[in-house]
C-alpha cells in the first residue's frame, strides 16, 4: 500500500491529489501562466496529469500534493517531490494556481516537501528545475536558499536551470536562518 | 492517509492484475528495459513511462481500470484489458491491446469476456461500451462475438470517426448459451 501522507504547515495542507481540483488546474493550464510547466493544456488532457501525478506516487513513493489554504479550503496548486522518466535527478515542484502567488505559499509548501524529502524519504540532496525565465519560480529556489548550478536539456521541454537545494547538513547547521 | 487494494481477476489462461497493485512491480514490468511495447505507441521511455503513470492513477480516480494481463503459467505480460474512462470519453470504455506474441490465440476475447463477467455480475454494471473504428474487423468480430451490439457513430476529438459497440450482462449470458 502506497499511503500518500499529509502534511501541515502553519497557512496550508498538503494532501492527495484528487478529481476535485480538476476545476482549478483546467483553469490554470488554459492559461498563458501554464507555459512554463508543459501547458497550455486541455481539461482532458490535465485530467491525464492529475491520474499521472498519482501514478507517479505509486512508482515511485512520492509525488506531488494538492495545497489547501487551511482557512479557505481553497486549492493552491499542487508542491512535491518529483521524479518522472527523462528527469535528471529528484526535484522539489511547485505550481501555484493564479491568485494564489505572492503570498509565499510556494515557499512554505516546498519547505515541507524537502523536509518531508530529507527527513522521512532520506534524500541527501534535492534540486529545483526551472525554465530559464520564470522568474518567478526563481524567487522561490532563491528564498529556499538554492543556487543556480546546471542547465539541462530536457527532450520535451528544452532547457531547464537546475537549482541545487540546501542539502540535510546546511540546513542542520543553521542553513535555514541564514536565508530565512 | 490513503489506503489502496485491487481486484485480481483469473480466467483460463491469465491472471488480470491492476497495475496499481503495490506487490506487482509495474514499471518493471511495463516500463523497464525488456518492457514490451504497447502502451505508447511512441518508442521514447519518457512517454510510455508517463502513461504507465496514468494507467495507475486512472485506478486510483475511478476505482476501475485497465488489467495487466499476464501469462498464469510464466507470467509474462500478454497485454492489457480493462474498462477506461478518462476526462473526455463519452463514458467508460472497455478496450484491450496485446504485444505481438500474444495474438492470434484468443488471449483478447478471453480477457475481455474475464472483465466483462467481473463488470455486470461482481460489480453490477448495467452497460458498457466499446469504441470501434469503422474498418477494424477483428475488434468488431470480437464484440459481436462478445455479445455486443453496434449504436452510433460518434465524432471523438481525440479518436476521430469511431462507433459505439453496447455490451451487456444480457448479451453476455447469451453468448455463454445461458439464456433461454
Amino acid at each position: 500500500m502506497t499511503l500518500i501522507p499529509r502534511l501541515e504547515t502553519d497557512r496550508l495542507i498538503l494532501r492527495a491529489p484528487s478529481e476535485g481540483d480538476l476545476d482549478a488546474e483546467a483553469a490554470f493550464f488554459a492559461s498563458d501562466a501554464s507555459r512554463f510547466v508543459g501547458g497550455p493544456m486541455r481539461r482532458d488532457e490535465t485530467w491525464r496529469a492529475i491520474a499521472m501525478m498519482l501514478g507517479h506516487w505509486m512508482i515511485r513513493g512520492y509525488g506531488f500534493w494538492g495545497v489547501e489554504e487551511k482557512t479557505t479550503g481553497a486549492y493552491v496548486g499542487h508542491v512535491g517531490l518529483w521524479c518522472p522518466e527523462a528527469w535528471p535527478e529528484p526535484e522539489i515542484g511547485w505550481t501555484l494556481m493564479t491568485g494564489f502567488t505572492g503570498k509565499g505559499y510556494a515557499t512554505e509548501a516546498a519547505l515541507a516537501a524537502r523536509t518531508h524529502a530529507y527527513d522521512v524519504l532520506g534524500w541527501d540532496t534535492a534540486v529545483s528545475l526551472i525554465a530559464p525565465d520564470n522568474a518567478g519560480s526563481r524567487k522561490v529556489a532563491e528564498r529556499l536558499g538554492a543556487a543556480h548550478e546546471t542547465d539541462y536539456g530536457h527532450p520535451a521541454y528544452g532547457t531547464l536551470q537546475v537549482w541545487r537545494h540546501l542539502g540535510p547538513a546546511d540546513i542542520e547547521n543553521g542553513g535555514m536562518e541564514a536565508y530565512a | 492517509m490513503t489506503e489502496l487494494r485491487y481486484p485480481e481477476l483469473h480466467s483460463e489462461r491469465l491472471r488480470l492484475i491492476s497495475p496499481a497493485e503495490e506487490s506487482f512491480d509495474a514499471a518493471a514490468k511495463l516500463a523497464g528495459e525488456d518492457a514490451p511495447l504497447f502502451i505508447n505507441s511512441a518508442e521514447d521511455a519518457h512517454a510510455v513511462w508517463w502513461s504507465l503513470a496514468t494507467l495507475i492513477g486512472h485506478w486510483q480516480l475511478r476505482g476501475y481500470g485497465m488489467f495487466v494481463l499476464l501469462d498464469r503459467k510464466t507470467d509474462d505480460v500478454m497485454g492489457m484489458a480493462g474498462p477506461w474512462f478518462p476526462a473526455g470519453w463519452p463514458e467508460p470504455e472497455v478496450s484491450y491491446h496485446l504485444t505481438e506474441t500474444a495474438r492470434g490465440r484468443g488471449l483478447a476475447s478471453e480477457a475481455v469476456q474475464c472483465i466483462l463477467d467481473w463488470l455486470f455480475f461482481d460489480q453490477k454494471w448495467d452497460s458498457v461500451a466499446s469504441l470501434i473504428e469503422e474498418d477494424n474487423d477483428s475488434s468488431i468480430k470480437l464484440a459481436q462475438r462478445l455479445g455486443a451490439r453496434p449504436e452510433h457513430l460518434i465524432d471523438h476529438k481525440m479518436l476521430g470517426k469511431i462507433r459505439i459497440w453496447r455490451h451487456t450482462p444480457e448479451g453476455v449470458l447469451a453468448d455463454k448459451g445461458r439464456v433461454q
